[in-house]
């Protein structure tokens, strides 16, 4: 699995992290953010349920971070 | 159709089940279209995931509005299965698209040299902007391969 960014920081002098490196394209990141936290934040499925299938899928998919 | 609402015939339809939630996914779309990748490039990589998850709603609905302002030429969409050989694509769109086919296929197969490639012709903008729109198709042709069923209605005749 990779987890060393391939792009380069957007921010000055802070390195590059998957925060960083989306600050690339802020309005999408912003955009993305905010879906993101309406999944988390609303809807049916119980929070903890949520938090054991983003688990799951990162196993599944091998995903480092 | 669909096995979640009787008569639905769109994701939008689907959607409408979480309003806020639809709002905010047309909001992340709608920003994919406006930023500054070629709208036609991400319109040839959104077709092209659609074809390898076997989402052929993707092909059915209408194509990407800022696409065809931008141009999209509707030969290359039906020569995108050849798009690594076709002289039509250009350098730009070819290593956008091979960045698509690899997230899709094999997303641990994509390597330095073909980020660099594709921060070359589109920018670390474009980088940030193409993936995360290529995660976004990515959900939207299994939301649609998940909740719609090609079988007919029950009771149909």
């Amino acid at each position: 699995m990779a987890t060393t960014p391939r792009l380069r920081s957007a921010i000055e002098d802070e390195p590059a992290s998957l925060r960083t490196i989306m600050a690339h394209s802020p309005k999408v990141r912003a955009a993305f953010d905010r879906m993101y936290a309406t999944l988390w934040s609303s809807g049916a499925v119980d929070v903890d349920v949520k938090e054991l299938i983003r688990l799951r899928n990162a196993r599944v998919t091998d995903c480092g971070l | 159709m669909s096995w979640l609402i009787a008569g639905a015939t769109s994701r939008d339809d689907l959607l409408a089940l979480h309003p806020e939630l639809a709002a905010d996914h047309h909001r992340v779309v709608d920003e994919f279209w406006n930023a500054s990748v070629d709208a036609r490039i991400l319109e040839l990589c959104r077709l092209r995931m659609a074809t390898i998850l076997g989402n052929t709603r993707a092909w059915d609905e209408p194509r990407s509005p800022a696409a065809i302002a931008a141009g999209l030429d509707e030969s290359l969409v039906a020569a995108l299965a050849d798009w690594p050989t076709h002289p039509g694509f250009d350098p730009a769109t070819k290593v956008c698209l091979g960045l698509a086919e690899q997230y899709v296929l094999d997303v641990h197969g994509i390597s330095d040299a073909q980020v660099a490639d594709v921060e070359q012709a589109i920018g670390a903008d474009g980088v940030i902007t193409l993936t995360t729109a290529l995660a976004t198709w990515e959900i939207t042709h299994r939301f649609d391969n998940a909740l719609f069923s090609t079988a007919e209605p029950r009771g149909a005749t």
